[in-house]
């Protein structure tokens, strides 16, 4: 038997259980697939799974078509990556610096605000004189008395 | 975990702009094959890229943060999430669109065949099966997707279609109404 004729007969097997099983579902009705996150599925492409993980990877990419689609599509992508306009790149790379940028200027700004503030803060601090009370020194007249008061009155 | 990915985390923009540099050829890829598989000429593979990596940053990385690099390579993981972004893309499309680059606007791919209902297999042969005989791959084909020996391709198909025949032999009846004779372009 030569290997196109193989390949027929295990087409042939193939489709017979195919309609067996349909014959079956009948009556049956299907178990529902586990959903796939995205995390998951990278996983599975990276051969990270263990036994059972893995299993039920399969079991899901078996029973649900699109799921084939995204693992045909993401082992093409790996192997083929698409050169990427620069105009594309920097619009992907410009939105950390826009939601990045401001707050780390307005943080910068605050912190040296309160820096000067409170360096100026200091400074008045160490220039004031060491005696609170000497300043009243300067305010009382030498000589000056309550009688004095009296005789202006 | 990757260096640049920690950093973008605490909001280093430089190591952003790195990382975007490195993975947006995958992206691109991934979301190219997507929009062709689909027949989504008219949406711009530059626009969806953007999608994939403005879901990434928001609400503070919120997805990038998901991400576990114990689990898959940063690389195979966006791919994934960027073929997701692209399929959403497709399920909301905008006429009149700008189109996808001349290079990229082939027909789209075969459509999608209904999987085969095999239950009785287990999920790794049965999943060879579905490859082999529904995607029309051959085994080298399959044993790339898989990420497997050839060789082991070719047993576990070995051993599916030993199993089919050991149900089948003892459900003679569900042959009755099932002409005999395959497709002949399925490969081996």
């Amino acid at each position: 038997m030569s290997q196109a004729d193989d390949h027929r007969a295990d087409a042939d097997l193939v489709r017979r259980a195919r309609a067996s099983a349909d014959r079956r579902a009948r009556t049956a009705p299907p178990a529902a697939a586990d959903d796939v996150d995205d995390l998951r599925l990278a996983a599975w492409l990276d051969g990270r799974l263990d036994e059972g993980e893995r299993d039920a990877v399969d079991a899901a990419l078996a029973a649900r078509p699109e799921l084939v689609d995204r693992l045909l599509d993401a082992r093409a992508a790996l192997a083929t990556p698409a050169i990427a306009q620069a105009r594309s790149v920097e619009r992907a790379q410009a939105l950390v610096r826009r939601r990045r940028a401001w707050p780390l200027r307005l943080a910068t700004a605050a912190a040296l605000v309160a820096a000067l503030a409170g360096g100026y803060w200091s400074g008045a601090v160490a220039a004031a004189p060491d005696d609170d009370d000497a300043w009243l020194d300067d305010l009382d007249p030498v000589g000056w008395s309550p009688a004095d008061e009296t005789e202006d009155a | 975990m990757d260096a640049d990915l920690t950093r973008c985390l605490d909001g280093d923009a430089d190591a952003w702009r790195r990382l975007v540099e490195r993975v947006m050829p995958v992206v691109n890829a991934a979301v190219a094959r997507c929009l062709r598989r689909h027949g989504a000429h008219e949406v711009a593979v530059e626009d969806v890229a953007q999608d994939v990596f403005l879901r990434l940053v928001r609400d503070d990385f919120r997805v990038l943060r998901g991400f576990d690099p114990a689990r898959a390579a940063l690389t195979t993981w966006l791919t994934v999430v960027a073929h997701r972004c692209a399929l959403d893309a497709c399920r909301r499309r905008r006429p009149g669109a700008e189109g996808l680059p001349a290079d990229l606007a082939a027909p789209p791919l075969a459509p999608i065949a209904e999987p085969l209902p095999l239950d009785g297999l287990p999920p790794r042969q049965r999943l060879v099966i579905e490859l082999l005989f529904t995607r029309g791959l051959d085994v080298e084909e399959a044993a790339a997707v898989l990420g497997i020996e050839a060789q082991t391709v070719r047993s576990l198909k070995h051993k599916a279609l030993s199993r089919l025949r050991e149900q089948l032999g003892g459900d003679e009846a569900a042959f009755d109404d099932v002409p005999r004779g395959g497709r002949s372009d399925v490969p081996g």
